[in-house]
């Protein structure tokens, strides 16, 4: 990263600058390490150049893992072939690429390529430079510029003494000066992404000077890191985490902020599922590196379950993903968690009227570092506040991470992470009547251990192994409803491995090959009122009547494996990609061992996919794929006194086709059409003397949608996510297609955000999205043994809600100092308090209706010091 | 398992206030019971069934004129339902049999194998479903009553009896007074009642949990009703059938109160008898708020309907009339 010093001899300096300052103040950090400009190459001035004198072209440039430049963006045009000229030098710059976790990563780089008259040539000093020769004394300078607020260390920054000597500092912010001379100096601090910083010192004799000096960045560059372990790309939205945390009515948590992606609709009030092109939300997985987790929300999705702060990167497939994941017809989250940082002790405190947590990390050794968190909802504390003594409401949340990451060697890296998370809600609804009095209390966590062994073969190839174990209790719930109990006890001991291998076996050929294992032994108990089951009639004078409870319990072991592989075929410089793709996918379950009632069943179910891109132009490629999908039942539909022990796999065939547009290097345009197949569904017997449940059903899903995003530009990003969708089921061969209980036909996301500079960004959020199908009452009669009317629906999912509408605000106010900063927010949700309705409830004899609305105007206000 | 979902939608629900007034304030055409005699009956037995009708234009003092269709549902009911669908559907028709048209119905229980009937509830009964459609001309209400199938013919349920409606003065103000004699009443007395059952309406029945089943019991099911080829002992708490030794627990009698001015909270309580069990025994009064909602402030008749029912099919009924001045 230095000038060229041919350039001595000529005309004309090229001014290069890396615009790169590692992101980690308010960020997890996304880069280990920038890319570095290996060969610079310097352009062919234009003739303008000796009228115009000066002028600068910024571009935008995508360097690979291997540190080779795939494409050039101008985003900031000079004219009079300023830009051609800079375009050509720039495609033959070599990089020593950027990494991620340890591993070369592909990154975008915005780079200011500055063109200069000279009539004289002048000298520029190397890094590292002496100060011209003068008289008297010198001594030698070092030190280290520090991001003000994180104390982040910044590269590439200019540090110049007085007009003349001149360093750059390297990747750890440090910089040297073998001999400046004693006396009085001006430090001038220069970058284009960090605010003008001079200092002055004193030299004085035989006295070496170490500094750290702090500089206070502008607006961060944003970097995404694309994909790597996905294998296929066809439809994927990798978010970057810096502009994500800002965005209304998300609170600041980076994870929440895939419910304003295309593709997703939206939950109602309080329920935080992911309901992913029309399935069910039991249907979208969700990976923390590598490994499955059973929810990605607290209760109420007020909060993802994974700290923010740990999360380098999430990356959201919503169908026709590649082979490395699988077991679900929805779709898939990956988040993927960063490594500690290793520049000193960090961390940060956040308070706001949900929960806090705090976060501290830090280098343990030399190859060593390690990151702890934690948080805890306190929406208990002050719940009672709106509630009545009739209507308790106590519901408490926490979640954990503590990671130790280890450089072993300088190919070797192992991740130690310990994660988890806690749900209790405890709901007490008095009423007059003893009778119809409730109350609900229900658990819910899951805890993690993962060990990550990555070893790298140079570029060739990578390996990657994760063994884990889990113990969860995805549902533990006692309800009491007058003198009638209901529970049910859930709890999953998982153990799984998953093992990735990518081989670049030729320049037009990348093999990614797998084993994803997924084991647990689950256990159920439960108790509920027989009619939420179906008996079976006997026959003759002997029918086996059941009491008007069922007790019933089972172990259930599913052991899971896959191997997978898939070929990434690249021809054509590039512009075509295929890649074909095979899983085998084999399930087993058995339950009830050693009992009359047991069971065991293994199915084989290859699953072929495929996954074709082209690139027409530099701005436009085409894309498509294909892919077979299957899922195993929910284990408690495996009950045999609830479900059916007897059933099979769900199933799912994924049509994917769109178009990408890149029309500017910031501005990016996805068009995607899609349609889902979908077989097997597991549904509720349909007569008497059929099983509680069998796979009859099917299902459909098809549309489009379309995500116009803007990433950082001059202080702005936003998007526009729009998603026009279908999604029907057909329980029986005999009955009718009917809407998806969460079908919504048009979901519409605007969200924009502007930082304006000193600290101030506001954002907003506006969301405009069909209300849900529900099933109307069309009457009722009185059932007067019971003193109750019981209520005759219509045809289900037949009605729908009016539509949702919500605009949501946020601002921030950061300040910086030194060794920390302080930050500022309010999140107000709902701005304009519209009613929006979540429900239709009716009264005793279900005559008259009213509409039960969701979330009112909700202001949040927030505090956060990060050091 | 969708509990998670109806957790959340209970929590939604539970959370959400409406104005709507509450079953137990009268208005318009309402059916609030029916009685039938007897409550259980095995093939071949006949009981007359009688709705307890009201309409708002009784409580103005005039009579309305109205009458019931009638008809028996012989569709299988699915599991977590009382009726087939079909027989409370807009179009129902194909699984209802007509029995004819009047303010009674006498009903014969047909020789059907139990089974047929749907699944015990939790009282172990299985129930016969009639339908009523009441109209007064204007109005009309869907109504559906479940004659008990008698599965044990020793151990038939009968109907309860109120014994009084009673006044409970405030603390230390005496023992509690009949309501047999009409009182005046002020807008914005809070008035606290009681209902009290005669000896015997509070009738013992086998607590069945889990599997039951017939054979096993000696008891088999033929077109002329049971045959129970098993000894039949009773002990204390319980009833020995063949050497399967059936408990018994008694009837709690739940309370449904309807007025037709102020409110009533809460709308259902338990019957008083001497034998409820303690944890019970807060749980039988009631109180009538002549608040201004639902109360005119002009002299008007306050109709209060007191309906016990004892969980198994058998009802009664009373009517108590209090003067507001």
């Amino acid at each position: 990263m230095a000038e060229n010093g041919a350039a001595l001899s000529r005309r004309f300096f090229v001014l290069l600058l890396l615009l790169w300052l590692p992101a980690r103040a308010d960020e997890p950090a996304r880069l280990d390490k920038p890319p570095r400009l290996l060969h610079f190459v310097e352009a062919s001035p234009p003739p303008a150049l000796a009228e115009r004198g000066h002028a600068e072209v910024v571009l935008g440039i995508d360097v690979d893992e291997h540190g080779a430049v795939q494409k050039v963006d101008v985003l900031r045009s000079a004219g009079d072939g300023f830009d051609e000229a800079a375009l050509a030098a720039a495609r033959q710059f070599q990089f020593a690429p950027g990494e991620s976790a340890g591993k070369p990563v592909p990154v975008r780089v915005t780079y200011s390529y500055k063109f200069l008259l000279k009539l004289q040539p002048s000298p520029t000093p190397e890094p590292s430079a002496s100060p011209t020769p003068e008289s008297g004394p010198t001594v030698p300078l070092s030190g280290k510029v520090l991001r003000k607020g994180d104390r982040v260390p910044l590269a590439g920054v200019s540090v110049i003494v007085d007009d003349a000597p001149k360093v750059l500092t390297d990747d750890d912010g440090n910089f040297a000066f073998e001999a400046l001379p004693v006396g009085k100096h001006v430090l001038h601090l220069r970058h284009p992404l960090i605010n003008n910083t001079d200092a002055k010192i004193e030299l004085a004799v035989r006295k070496k000077l170490q500094l750290t000096l702090y500089a206070e960045a502008k607006a961060r560059y944003r970097s995404v890191v694309r994909a790597q372990k996905a294998v296929v790309e066809t439809v994927e939205m990798t978010l970057d985490a810096s502009e994500l945390k800002r965005i209304p009515g998300t609170q600041g948590d980076t994870l929440k902020a895939v419910q304003n992606l295309p593709g997703v609709a939206r939950a109602p009030f309080g329920g935080g599922q992911l309901i992913v092109w029309g399935s069910s939300p039991q249907d979208t997985r969700t990976y923390v590196d590598g490994v499955y987790i059973p929810t990605l929300y607290h209760f109420g999705g007020l909060r993802s379950t994974v700290n923010s702060e740990v999360v380098s990167s999430l990356t959201f497939m919503p169908g026709g993903y590649g082979v490395d994941h699988g077991r679900g017809l929805g779709g898939v989250i990956e988040v993927e968690t960063r490594r500690p940082r290793t520049d000193g002790y960090h961390g940060f405190v956040q308070l706001d009227l949900i929960d806090g947590s705090l976060l501290v990390e830090g280098p343990i050794s030399k190859n060593v570092s390690f990151e702890a968190g934690l948080r805890r909802s306190w929406i208990d504390a002050f719940l009672p506040l709106f509630t009545t003594s009739n209507f308790q409401l106590s519901p408490v949340y926490y979640d954990y991470q503590a990671k130790v990451f280890w450089r072993a060697s300088p190919r070797d890296d192992v991740d130690l992470f310990i994660f988890g998370s806690d749900d209790a809600v405890k709901v007490i609804a008095k009423q007059p009547d003893p009778s119809v009095s409730a109350e609900f209390n229900s658990h819910t966590y899951y805890h993690r251990i993962l060990a990550r062994w990555q070893h790298r073969w140079g570029k060739l190839a990578t390996f990657t192994l994760t063994p884990s174990i889990g113990y969860d209790v995805p549902f533990q719930f006692k309800a009491t409803f007058g003198n009638t109990n209901l529970s049910v006890d859930e709890e999953t001991l998982e153990y799984n491995l998953r093992a990735v291998a990518r081989v670049n076996a030729a320049s037009w050929l990348r093999v990614d090959a797998g084993l994803d294992f997924e084991g647990n032994r689950w256990t159920l108990g439960a108790l509920a009122p027989q009619g939420l089951g179906r008996a079976t009639t006997g026959q003759g004078g002997g029918g086996a009547f059941r009491g008007g409870f069922a007790n019933d319990g089972i172990t259930l072991y599913t052991n899971d494996v896959a191997p997978y592989a898939a070929l990434n075929f690249s021809f054509f410089q590039g512009k075509l990609t295929i890649t074909p793709q095979l899983r085998l996918e084999i399930l087993t379950a058995a339950g009830y061992q050693g009992s009359p009632d047991a069971f065991s069943h293994v199915d084989f179910v290859p699953e072929p996919r495929l996954a074709i891109r082209y690139k027409f132009t530099k701005w436009m490629a085409i894309k498509a794929a294909v892919g077979v999908y299957h899922q195993q039942p929910d284990p408690g539909n495996y009950l045999k006194e609830f479900g059916n022990p007897k059933l099979g796999p769900e199933f799912g065939i994924h049509y994917v086709a769109g178009f990408d547009f890149d029309p500017m290097a910031t501005l990016h345009i996805e068009l995607t059409a899609f349609y889902k197949d979908l077989r097997n569904l597991v549904v509720g017997g349909e007569r008497a003397g059929d099983p509680n449940l069998e796979n009859d059903g099917i299902g459909r899903v098809y549309g489009g949608e379309l995500l116009v995003r803007q990433e950082l530009f001059h202080g702005f990003f936003g998007w526009i996510a729009y998603t026009l969708s279908r999604s029907e089921r057909k329980d029986h061969d005999d009955t009718p297609w009917r809407l998806f209980q969460f079908d919504q036909t048009h979901i519409l996301t605007l969200i924009g955000s502007y930082q304006f500079g000193r600290g101030y960004q506001i954002g907003i959020r506006f969301r405009y999205v069909t209300g849900n199908p529900y099933t109307p009452v069309i009457g009722a009669y009185y059932d007067a043994v019971d003193d109750r009317y019981v209520p005759v629906r219509a045809t289900p999912f037949s009605g729908r809600l009016h539509a949702f509408n919500q605009l949501d605000l946020r601002f921030d106010k950061k300040w910086t100092f030194r060794k920390w900063a302080f930050s500022l927010y309010l999140d107000i949700q709902n701005l304009y308090d519209a009613k929006n309705p979540e429900g239709v409830s009716y009264n005793f004899n279900y005559t008259k209706t009213t509409a039960v609305t969701g979330l009112p105007f909700l202001p949040v206000l927030g505090i956060r010091g990060d050091f | 398992m969708h509990c998670k979902r109806i957790l959340l939608c209970a929590i939604a629900i539970a959370g959400c206030r409406n104005n709507f007034d509450p079953a137990s304030y009268l208005t318009g055409l309402r059916v609030i019971a029916v009685k039938a005699e007897p409550p259980e009956l095995g093939p071949g037995e006949t009981a007359t069934l009688t709705p307890l009708v009201l309409d708002s234009i009784d409580f103005d003092g005039g009579m309305k004129s109205w009458n019931a269709d009638w008809w028996l549902c012989r569709e299988t009911p699915t599991p977590g339902r009382s009726i087939g669908d079909d027989c409370v559907a807009h179009d129902a028709g194909t699984s209802l049999t007509p029995l004819g048209s009047g303010q009674t119905m006498a009903v014969t229980m047909p020789n059907v194998n139990p089974a047929e009937l749907g699944i015990p509830d939790d009282t172990g009964g299985v129930y016969l479903p009639v339908v009523l459609h009441v109209s007064d001309g204007a109005s009309e209400v869907d109504v559906v009553y479940r004659l008990r199938y008698s599965l044990l013919p020793f151990l038939k349920n009968h109907n309860p009896t109120i014994d009084d409606v009673q006044l409970i003065p405030a603390e230390d103000a005496g023992p509690p007074a009949s309501l047999d004699q009409t009182i005046e009443v002020h807008l914005g007395d809070k008035i606290k009642l009681r209902t009290t059952m005669k000896p015997g309406s509070s009738e013992p029945y086998p607590l069945l949990e889990g599997a039951l089943n017939l054979p096993d019991l000696g008891i088999s099911v033929t077109d002329g009703g049971f045959t129970i080829n098993a000894p039949i002992s009773f002990f204390d708490g319980g009833v020995d059938v063949g050497g399967d030794k059936i408990e018994l627990v008694n009837e709690l009698l739940p309370v449904s109160w309807f007025t037709t001015v102020g409110g009533v909270s809460p709308d259902v309580t338990t019957a008083w008898q001497p034998e409820l069990p303690d944890a019970k025994a807060d749980l039988v009064e009631t109180t009538l708020k002549l608040d201004s909602k639902h109360t005119p402030s002009a002299p008007a008749d306050v109709d209060l309907w007191v309906v016990v029912r004892d969980g198994r099919g058998g009802t009664d009924w009373t009517h108590r009339q209090l003067l507001l001045r």
